[in-house]
Protein backbone atom coordinates (compact mmCIF):
# COMPACT_ATOMS: atom_id res chain seq x y z
CA UNK A 1 0.00 0.00 0.00
CA UNK A 2 1.06 3.27 -0.60
CA UNK A 3 1.85 6.23 1.84
CA UNK A 4 2.37 9.96 1.30
CA UNK A 5 4.74 11.43 3.92
CA UNK A 6 4.64 14.95 3.80
CA UNK A 7 7.63 16.37 6.13
CA UNK A 8 9.92 18.96 5.47
CA UNK A 9 12.53 17.93 7.95
CA UNK A 10 14.28 15.33 6.27
CA UNK A 11 15.94 13.57 8.98
CA UNK A 12 12.29 12.90 10.04
CA UNK A 13 11.16 11.80 6.82
CA UNK A 14 14.26 9.68 6.10
CA UNK A 15 13.11 7.85 9.53
CA UNK A 16 9.79 7.90 8.41
CA UNK A 17 10.26 6.32 4.98
CA UNK A 18 12.80 3.91 6.33
CA UNK A 19 10.04 2.30 8.88
CA UNK A 20 7.20 2.50 6.66
CA UNK A 21 9.26 0.26 4.05
CA UNK A 22 10.30 -1.91 7.21
CA UNK A 23 6.25 -2.77 7.71
CA UNK A 24 6.26 -3.18 3.52
CA UNK A 25 4.61 0.18 2.60
CA UNK A 26 5.58 2.18 -0.54
CA UNK A 27 6.62 5.56 0.52
CA UNK A 28 6.43 8.99 -1.77
CA UNK A 29 8.00 12.09 0.26
CA UNK A 30 6.50 15.45 -0.21
CA UNK A 31 8.71 18.57 1.14
CA UNK A 32 5.44 20.65 2.00
CA UNK A 33 1.68 20.62 2.04
CA UNK A 34 1.40 22.14 -1.36
CA UNK A 35 3.88 19.08 -2.92
CA UNK A 36 1.67 16.99 -0.93
CA UNK A 37 -1.76 18.35 -1.99
CA UNK A 38 -0.06 18.25 -5.79
CA UNK A 39 0.75 14.51 -5.36
CA UNK A 40 -2.46 13.74 -3.79
CA UNK A 41 -3.97 14.43 -6.88
CA UNK A 42 -2.37 12.00 -8.66
CA UNK A 43 -5.03 9.66 -7.02
CA UNK A 44 -2.05 7.00 -6.27
CA UNK A 45 -2.58 7.77 -2.59
CA UNK A 46 -5.40 6.96 0.55
CA UNK A 47 -2.99 7.16 3.30
CA UNK A 48 -1.20 10.55 4.98
CA UNK A 49 1.01 10.99 7.65
CA UNK A 50 2.13 14.85 7.71
CA UNK A 51 3.65 16.58 9.93
CA UNK A 52 2.16 19.87 11.28
CA UNK A 53 5.00 22.69 10.45
CA UNK A 54 6.00 22.87 6.88
CA UNK A 55 7.08 25.65 4.41
CA UNK A 56 3.95 26.43 1.63
CA UNK A 57 1.12 24.96 3.80
CA UNK A 58 1.15 23.45 7.08
CA UNK A 59 0.04 19.73 7.96
CA UNK A 60 -3.21 21.40 9.19
CA UNK A 61 -3.96 23.44 6.45
CA UNK A 62 -3.49 20.60 4.28
CA UNK A 63 -5.73 18.05 6.15
CA UNK A 64 -8.49 20.86 6.02
CA UNK A 65 -7.53 20.86 2.02
CA UNK A 66 -8.22 17.69 2.03
CA UNK A 67 -11.00 17.06 3.78
CA UNK A 68 -12.46 20.10 1.64
CA UNK A 69 -13.28 18.33 -1.40
CA UNK A 70 -14.40 15.43 -2.48
CA UNK A 71 -11.70 12.29 -3.28
CA UNK A 72 -12.06 8.91 -5.40
CA UNK A 73 -11.66 7.61 -2.04
CA UNK A 74 -11.56 7.81 1.43
CA UNK A 75 -7.99 9.56 2.54
CA UNK A 76 -6.68 8.37 6.11
CA UNK A 77 -5.03 11.39 7.49
CA UNK A 78 -2.24 11.19 10.54
CA UNK A 79 -0.68 14.01 11.81
CA UNK A 80 2.18 14.12 13.11
CA UNK A 81 3.87 16.47 15.41
CA UNK A 82 6.07 17.73 18.28
CA UNK A 83 4.03 19.49 19.84
CA UNK A 84 1.67 17.73 22.53
CA UNK A 85 -0.81 18.99 24.48
CA UNK A 86 -4.53 18.32 24.10
CA UNK A 87 -5.45 21.58 22.53
CA UNK A 88 -3.07 20.77 19.41
CA UNK A 89 -4.85 17.01 19.19
CA UNK A 90 -8.55 18.84 19.43
CA UNK A 91 -7.24 21.19 16.88
CA UNK A 92 -6.29 18.40 14.15
CA UNK A 93 -8.87 16.23 14.60
CA UNK A 94 -11.23 19.56 13.97
CA UNK A 95 -9.52 20.21 10.83
CA UNK A 96 -10.62 16.67 9.84
CA UNK A 97 -7.66 14.05 11.14
CA UNK A 98 -8.07 10.69 11.59
CA UNK A 99 -5.51 10.19 14.05
CA UNK A 100 -2.69 12.05 15.79
CA UNK A 101 1.01 11.03 16.74
CA UNK A 102 4.02 12.74 18.59
CA UNK A 103 6.81 12.56 17.44
CA UNK A 104 9.32 11.27 18.00
CA UNK A 105 7.08 8.28 16.96
CA UNK A 106 7.32 4.86 17.81
CA UNK A 107 7.92 2.73 15.06
CA UNK A 108 5.60 -0.57 16.50
CA UNK A 109 2.53 2.50 17.28
CA UNK A 110 2.94 3.77 13.78
CA UNK A 111 2.52 0.43 12.36
CA UNK A 112 -0.55 -0.39 14.58
CA UNK A 113 -2.27 3.18 13.66
CA UNK A 114 -1.15 2.61 10.03
CA UNK A 115 -3.05 -0.77 10.19
CA UNK A 116 -5.96 1.06 11.66
CA UNK A 117 -6.20 3.61 8.49
CA UNK A 118 -6.41 0.11 6.28
CA UNK A 119 -8.73 -1.36 7.77
CA UNK A 120 -11.19 1.93 7.58
CA UNK A 121 -9.99 2.12 4.14
CA UNK A 122 -10.58 -1.15 2.78
CA UNK A 123 -14.02 -1.44 4.78
CA UNK A 124 -15.60 1.67 2.65
CA UNK A 125 -14.76 -0.15 -0.72
CA UNK A 126 -16.01 -3.15 0.76
CA UNK A 127 -19.22 -2.15 1.67
CA UNK A 128 -19.76 0.20 -1.61
CA UNK A 129 -18.77 -2.70 -3.82
CA UNK A 130 -21.01 -5.41 -1.67
CA UNK A 131 -23.99 -2.89 -2.26
CA UNK A 132 -23.36 -2.16 -6.41
CA UNK A 133 -22.75 -6.13 -7.08
CA UNK A 134 -25.87 -6.33 -5.19
CA UNK A 135 -27.89 -3.58 -7.43
CA UNK A 136 -26.78 -5.15 -10.63
CA UNK A 137 -28.45 -8.36 -9.69
CA UNK A 138 -31.35 -6.45 -9.49
CA UNK A 139 -30.87 -4.57 -12.82
CA UNK A 140 -33.11 -6.42 -15.22
CA UNK A 141 -35.84 -6.73 -12.70
CA UNK A 142 -37.59 -3.15 -14.32
CA UNK A 143 -39.61 -2.48 -11.15
CA UNK A 144 -37.85 -3.00 -8.01
CA UNK A 145 -36.30 0.59 -7.74
CA UNK A 146 -34.89 1.24 -4.16
CA UNK A 147 -36.61 -2.48 -3.12
CA UNK A 148 -32.77 -2.91 -1.49
CA UNK A 149 -32.29 0.37 0.26
CA UNK A 150 -35.76 -0.33 1.63
CA UNK A 151 -35.40 -3.81 2.56
CA UNK A 152 -32.44 -3.30 4.67
CA UNK A 153 -33.60 -0.78 6.42
CA UNK A 154 -36.71 -3.01 7.63
CA UNK A 155 -34.22 -5.71 8.62
CA UNK A 156 -32.43 -3.27 10.60
CA UNK A 157 -35.72 -1.63 12.20
CA UNK A 158 -36.27 -5.40 13.07
CA UNK A 159 -33.05 -6.89 14.05
CA UNK A 160 -32.40 -3.76 16.46
CA UNK A 161 -36.06 -4.60 17.91
CA UNK A 162 -35.52 -8.01 18.18
CA UNK A 163 -32.34 -7.41 20.26
CA UNK A 164 -33.97 -5.06 22.68
CA UNK A 165 -36.27 -7.88 23.35
CA UNK A 166 -33.72 -9.71 25.25
CA UNK A 167 -34.85 -13.03 23.44
CA UNK A 168 -32.08 -12.77 21.33
CA UNK A 169 -29.24 -11.20 23.64
CA UNK A 170 -26.96 -14.34 22.50
CA UNK A 171 -27.28 -13.56 18.85
CA UNK A 172 -28.19 -10.57 18.29
CA UNK A 173 -25.93 -7.82 19.06
CA UNK A 174 -25.12 -4.15 17.05
CA UNK A 175 -22.52 -6.21 15.27
CA UNK A 176 -25.12 -8.52 14.36
CA UNK A 177 -27.52 -5.73 12.87
CA UNK A 178 -25.19 -4.23 10.82
CA UNK A 179 -23.93 -6.90 9.04
CA UNK A 180 -27.69 -7.93 8.58
CA UNK A 181 -27.95 -4.23 6.39
CA UNK A 182 -25.07 -5.12 4.58
CA UNK A 183 -26.24 -8.16 3.46
CA UNK A 184 -29.86 -8.36 2.94
CA UNK A 185 -29.51 -6.56 -0.01
CA UNK A 186 -27.99 -10.04 -1.50
CA UNK A 187 -31.27 -11.91 -0.76
CA UNK A 188 -31.93 -12.00 -4.24
CA UNK A 189 -28.45 -12.06 -5.62
CA UNK A 190 -29.08 -15.64 -7.56
CA UNK A 191 -31.65 -14.33 -9.74
CA UNK A 192 -28.69 -13.52 -12.16
CA UNK A 193 -29.18 -16.86 -12.82
CA UNK A 194 -32.81 -16.62 -13.97
CA UNK A 195 -33.46 -16.27 -17.70
CA UNK A 196 -35.51 -13.52 -18.75
CA UNK A 197 -38.27 -15.81 -20.13
CA UNK A 198 -39.31 -15.96 -16.70
CA UNK A 199 -37.85 -13.39 -14.64
CA UNK A 200 -39.50 -10.62 -16.71
CA UNK A 201 -42.72 -12.54 -17.34
CA UNK A 202 -45.29 -10.35 -16.65
CA UNK A 203 -48.36 -13.06 -16.31
CA UNK A 204 -48.39 -15.44 -13.80
CA UNK A 205 -45.71 -18.06 -14.04
CA UNK A 206 -46.55 -21.79 -15.07
CA UNK A 207 -45.43 -24.75 -12.36
CA UNK A 208 -42.54 -25.17 -14.57
CA UNK A 209 -40.99 -22.00 -14.62
CA UNK A 210 -42.08 -21.38 -10.71
CA UNK A 211 -39.44 -23.97 -10.07
CA UNK A 212 -37.24 -22.22 -12.68
CA UNK A 213 -37.61 -19.12 -10.61
CA UNK A 214 -37.21 -20.91 -7.02
CA UNK A 215 -33.80 -21.66 -7.91
CA UNK A 216 -32.75 -18.05 -7.66
CA UNK A 217 -31.55 -19.26 -3.86
CA UNK A 218 -29.83 -22.09 -4.53
CA UNK A 219 -27.58 -20.47 -7.44
CA UNK A 220 -27.28 -17.06 -4.71
CA UNK A 221 -26.67 -19.66 -1.85
CA UNK A 222 -24.42 -21.75 -3.93
CA UNK A 223 -22.49 -18.39 -5.45
CA UNK A 224 -21.91 -16.90 -1.77
CA UNK A 225 -20.51 -20.39 -0.67
CA UNK A 226 -18.09 -20.63 -2.81
CA UNK A 227 -16.91 -17.21 -2.06
CA UNK A 228 -17.46 -17.76 1.98
CA UNK A 229 -15.55 -20.81 1.30
CA UNK A 230 -12.20 -19.39 -0.22
CA UNK A 231 -12.60 -16.14 2.97
CA UNK A 232 -13.23 -18.01 5.96
CA UNK A 233 -12.44 -14.23 7.60
CA UNK A 234 -15.49 -13.11 5.95
CA UNK A 235 -18.25 -13.47 8.63
CA UNK A 236 -20.65 -11.94 6.38
CA UNK A 237 -20.44 -14.12 3.33
CA UNK A 238 -21.85 -16.90 5.43
CA UNK A 239 -24.79 -14.48 7.12
CA UNK A 240 -25.59 -13.53 2.96
CA UNK A 241 -25.70 -16.94 1.90
CA UNK A 242 -28.04 -18.08 4.60
CA UNK A 243 -30.35 -15.15 3.74
CA UNK A 244 -30.08 -15.94 0.07
CA UNK A 245 -30.63 -19.62 0.59
CA UNK A 246 -33.65 -19.12 3.17
CA UNK A 247 -35.63 -16.12 2.56
CA UNK A 248 -38.45 -18.14 1.03
CA UNK A 249 -38.87 -20.62 3.75
CA UNK A 250 -42.00 -20.37 5.85
CA UNK A 251 -42.43 -20.81 9.72
CA UNK A 252 -45.01 -23.84 9.25
CA UNK A 253 -42.25 -25.53 6.19
CA UNK A 254 -44.00 -25.21 3.15
CA UNK A 255 -41.55 -22.77 1.57
CA UNK A 256 -38.88 -23.37 -0.65
CA UNK A 257 -35.79 -24.71 -1.62
CA UNK A 258 -35.85 -27.04 1.33
CA UNK A 259 -38.87 -26.83 3.04
CA UNK A 260 -37.50 -26.41 6.78
CA UNK A 261 -39.65 -24.99 9.53
CA UNK A 262 -39.65 -22.87 12.36
CA UNK A 263 -36.33 -22.09 13.94
CA UNK A 264 -34.49 -24.49 11.94
CA UNK A 265 -35.00 -21.70 9.23
CA UNK A 266 -32.32 -19.16 10.32
CA UNK A 267 -32.91 -15.88 12.27
CA UNK A 268 -31.63 -13.91 9.36
CA UNK A 269 -34.21 -16.13 7.13
CA UNK A 270 -36.84 -15.20 8.77
CA UNK A 271 -36.45 -11.44 9.28
CA UNK A 272 -35.66 -11.03 5.61
CA UNK A 273 -38.83 -13.11 4.55
CA UNK A 274 -40.92 -10.44 6.51
CA UNK A 275 -39.17 -7.29 4.93
CA UNK A 276 -39.02 -8.84 1.96
CA UNK A 277 -43.13 -9.91 0.95
CA UNK A 278 -43.70 -6.39 3.36
CA UNK A 279 -41.83 -4.68 0.75
CA UNK A 280 -43.27 -6.49 -2.04
CA UNK A 281 -46.90 -5.94 -0.87
CA UNK A 282 -46.51 -2.34 -1.00
CA UNK A 283 -44.80 -1.83 -3.98
CA UNK A 284 -46.14 -1.77 -7.46
CA UNK A 285 -45.72 -4.61 -9.49
CA UNK A 286 -46.74 -4.91 -12.97
CA UNK A 287 -49.60 -7.63 -11.79
CA UNK A 288 -50.52 -5.96 -8.53
CA UNK A 289 -51.19 -1.88 -7.41
CA UNK A 290 -49.23 -1.05 -4.44
CA UNK A 291 -51.07 -1.93 -1.51
CA UNK A 292 -51.42 0.22 1.30
CA UNK A 293 -49.97 -0.05 4.68
CA UNK A 294 -53.05 -1.37 6.33
CA UNK A 295 -53.38 -4.06 3.65
CA UNK A 296 -50.06 -5.16 3.98
CA UNK A 297 -50.36 -5.44 7.69
CA UNK A 298 -53.69 -7.48 7.10
CA UNK A 299 -51.95 -9.95 5.01
CA UNK A 300 -48.97 -10.05 7.28
CA UNK A 301 -51.23 -10.79 10.16
CA UNK A 302 -52.91 -13.86 8.23
CA UNK A 303 -49.56 -15.37 7.54
CA UNK A 304 -48.57 -15.21 11.97
CA UNK A 305 -47.50 -18.59 12.63
CA UNK A 306 -47.59 -19.84 8.97
CA UNK A 307 -45.61 -18.17 6.57
CA UNK A 308 -43.85 -15.96 9.48
CA UNK A 309 -42.59 -16.80 13.19
CA UNK A 310 -44.61 -14.85 15.46
CA UNK A 311 -41.74 -13.31 16.87
CA UNK A 312 -40.99 -11.62 13.81
CA UNK A 313 -44.36 -10.13 13.28
CA UNK A 314 -44.82 -8.80 17.01
CA UNK A 315 -41.51 -7.37 16.44
CA UNK A 316 -43.24 -6.18 13.30
CA UNK A 317 -46.34 -4.47 14.95
CA UNK A 318 -44.10 -2.56 17.64
CA UNK A 319 -42.12 -0.94 14.37
CA UNK A 320 -45.47 0.03 12.43
CA UNK A 321 -44.69 4.01 12.37
CA UNK A 322 -40.73 3.42 11.19
CA UNK A 323 -41.80 0.87 8.59
CA UNK A 324 -44.32 3.42 7.08
CA UNK A 325 -41.14 6.64 7.57
CA UNK A 326 -38.84 4.07 5.82
CA UNK A 327 -41.44 3.51 2.73
CA UNK A 328 -41.77 7.44 2.49
CA UNK A 329 -38.13 8.03 2.24
CA UNK A 330 -37.41 5.63 -0.73
CA UNK A 331 -40.54 6.71 -2.87
CA UNK A 332 -40.48 4.27 -5.74
CA UNK A 333 -42.39 7.17 -7.36
CA UNK A 334 -39.75 9.85 -7.60
CA UNK A 335 -38.24 9.96 -11.07
CA UNK A 336 -34.75 8.83 -11.79
CA UNK A 337 -32.84 10.36 -14.91
CA UNK A 338 -32.30 6.87 -16.14
CA UNK A 339 -35.80 5.65 -15.93
CA UNK A 340 -37.49 4.27 -19.48
CA UNK A 341 -34.13 3.54 -20.69
CA UNK A 342 -34.06 0.17 -21.52
CA UNK A 343 -31.66 -2.33 -23.54
CA UNK A 344 -33.39 -3.23 -26.50
CA UNK A 345 -32.29 -6.42 -27.66
CA UNK A 346 -32.49 -7.52 -31.43
CA UNK A 347 -35.65 -10.34 -31.54
CA UNK A 348 -34.89 -13.69 -31.37
CA UNK A 349 -35.97 -15.51 -34.49
CA UNK A 350 -38.34 -18.93 -33.39
CA UNK A 351 -36.52 -22.28 -33.48
CA UNK A 352 -38.04 -24.15 -36.58
CA UNK B 1 11.55 38.54 29.24
CA UNK B 2 14.12 35.71 30.69
CA UNK B 3 13.54 32.04 29.19
CA UNK B 4 15.17 29.51 31.34
CA UNK B 5 17.93 27.77 29.82
CA UNK B 6 19.71 24.54 31.69
CA UNK B 7 20.75 21.75 29.27
CA UNK B 8 21.51 18.38 31.54
CA UNK B 9 20.61 16.14 28.68
CA UNK B 10 23.38 14.08 27.12
CA UNK B 11 24.20 14.52 23.74
CA UNK B 12 23.27 11.04 21.79
CA UNK B 13 21.18 8.26 23.32
CA UNK B 14 22.36 5.77 20.79
CA UNK B 15 20.34 2.66 22.48
CA UNK B 16 17.09 4.60 21.98
CA UNK B 17 17.96 5.52 18.37
CA UNK B 18 18.64 2.21 17.43
CA UNK B 19 15.35 0.85 18.71
CA UNK B 20 13.68 3.67 16.73
CA UNK B 21 15.78 2.53 13.94
CA UNK B 22 14.72 -1.19 14.21
CA UNK B 23 17.91 -2.52 15.27
CA UNK B 24 19.51 -1.33 12.20
CA UNK B 25 23.28 0.00 12.78
CA UNK B 26 23.66 1.30 8.85
CA UNK B 27 20.19 3.44 9.08
CA UNK B 28 21.55 4.51 12.43
CA UNK B 29 24.26 6.23 10.91
CA UNK B 30 22.92 7.58 7.66
CA UNK B 31 19.94 8.99 9.95
CA UNK B 32 22.68 11.19 11.91
CA UNK B 33 24.65 12.04 8.83
CA UNK B 34 21.39 13.42 7.58
CA UNK B 35 20.80 15.14 10.63
CA UNK B 36 24.40 16.55 11.07
CA UNK B 37 24.18 18.29 7.94
CA UNK B 38 20.50 19.09 8.13
CA UNK B 39 21.76 21.07 11.44
CA UNK B 40 24.52 23.04 10.18
CA UNK B 41 22.74 24.31 7.37
CA UNK B 42 19.57 25.01 9.74
CA UNK B 43 22.12 27.31 12.02
CA UNK B 44 23.44 28.82 8.60
CA UNK B 45 20.11 29.79 8.44
CA UNK B 46 19.33 30.62 11.84
CA UNK B 47 22.10 33.02 12.09
CA UNK B 48 21.18 34.94 8.48
CA UNK B 49 17.34 35.07 10.16
CA UNK B 50 18.71 37.03 13.29
CA UNK B 51 20.99 39.10 11.21
CA UNK B 52 17.43 39.85 9.73
CA UNK B 53 16.28 40.35 12.89
CA UNK B 54 13.44 38.21 11.36
CA UNK B 55 12.31 36.26 15.09
CA UNK B 56 9.40 33.99 13.09
CA UNK B 57 12.10 32.50 10.59
CA UNK B 58 14.48 31.44 13.87
CA UNK B 59 11.38 30.59 15.67
CA UNK B 60 10.68 28.39 12.77
CA UNK B 61 14.13 26.31 12.13
CA UNK B 62 14.42 26.31 15.99
CA UNK B 63 11.37 24.12 15.62
CA UNK B 64 12.54 22.09 12.70
CA UNK B 65 15.40 21.48 14.93
CA UNK B 66 13.95 20.41 17.87
CA UNK B 67 11.80 18.03 15.85
CA UNK B 68 14.89 16.51 14.44
CA UNK B 69 16.91 16.43 17.15
CA UNK B 70 13.65 14.34 19.09
CA UNK B 71 13.89 11.42 16.24
CA UNK B 72 17.15 11.00 16.54
CA UNK B 73 17.21 11.32 20.44
CA UNK B 74 19.58 14.27 20.40
CA UNK B 75 18.37 15.53 23.65
CA UNK B 76 20.94 18.14 24.21
CA UNK B 77 20.41 19.39 20.66
CA UNK B 78 16.72 19.69 21.09
CA UNK B 79 16.07 20.80 24.72
CA UNK B 80 18.81 23.66 23.48
CA UNK B 81 16.38 24.50 19.91
CA UNK B 82 13.21 24.21 22.11
CA UNK B 83 14.64 27.16 24.49
CA UNK B 84 15.78 29.40 21.44
CA UNK B 85 12.20 28.61 19.89
CA UNK B 86 10.38 30.19 23.01
CA UNK B 87 13.12 32.48 23.16
CA UNK B 88 12.62 33.53 19.24
CA UNK B 89 8.37 33.31 19.63
CA UNK B 90 8.76 36.00 22.46
CA UNK B 91 11.39 38.29 20.60
CA UNK B 92 13.60 38.44 23.40
CA UNK B 93 16.55 39.39 20.95
CA UNK B 94 19.22 39.61 23.86
CA UNK B 95 18.38 36.14 24.78
CA UNK B 96 18.21 35.01 20.78
CA UNK B 97 21.67 35.88 20.60
CA UNK B 98 22.92 33.81 23.27
CA UNK B 99 20.86 30.79 22.95
CA UNK B 100 22.14 30.27 19.41
CA UNK B 101 25.56 30.59 20.42
CA UNK B 102 24.68 27.55 23.02
CA UNK B 103 23.02 25.75 20.79
CA UNK B 104 25.90 25.85 18.89
CA UNK B 105 27.78 24.22 21.13
CA UNK B 106 25.59 21.42 21.33
CA UNK B 107 25.74 20.65 18.26
CA UNK B 108 29.76 20.34 18.23
CA UNK B 109 29.19 18.48 21.65
CA UNK B 110 26.80 15.90 19.25
CA UNK B 111 29.88 15.99 16.58
CA UNK B 112 32.05 14.68 18.97
CA UNK B 113 29.72 11.67 20.59
CA UNK B 114 29.00 10.63 16.92
CA UNK B 115 32.43 10.52 16.12
CA UNK B 116 32.83 8.87 19.35
CA UNK B 117 29.65 6.04 17.91
CA UNK B 118 31.49 6.01 14.74
CA UNK B 119 34.86 4.97 16.02
CA UNK B 120 33.72 2.93 18.86
CA UNK B 121 31.90 0.82 15.80
CA UNK B 122 34.63 0.61 13.62
CA UNK B 123 32.82 2.40 10.68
Amino acid sequence: MRVLVAEDDTVSAKLLEATLQEFGYEVTVAQDGREALHLLRSGRFRMVISDWEMPEMSGLELCRRVRQRRWNGYIYFILLTSNGGVANVVEGLDAGADDFLTKPFHPQELNMRLAVGRRVISLESRDLTIFALAKLSESRDTETGAHLERIREYCRLLGEELGRSGRFCNEIDGDFVEMLYLTTPLHDIGKVGIPDSVLLKPGKLTPEEYSIMKQHTLIGARTLEAVAHVNPDAEFLIMARDIALTHHERFDGKGYPYGIPGEQIPLTGRITALADVYDALTSKRVYKPAFSHEEARKIILEGRGTQFDPVMVDAFLSLEDDFVLVRERFDNEAASRFDGVRVELPPVAPVA
Amino acid sequence: MQVAAATTAPPLDTEELLGRCLGKSELVQRVLGRFQRQLTEDLTRIAAAVAAADAAAVAKFAHRIKGAAANVSAHAVRQQAAVLEAAARAEAWDQIRAELDALTLERDEFDSAWQQLAWNSGT
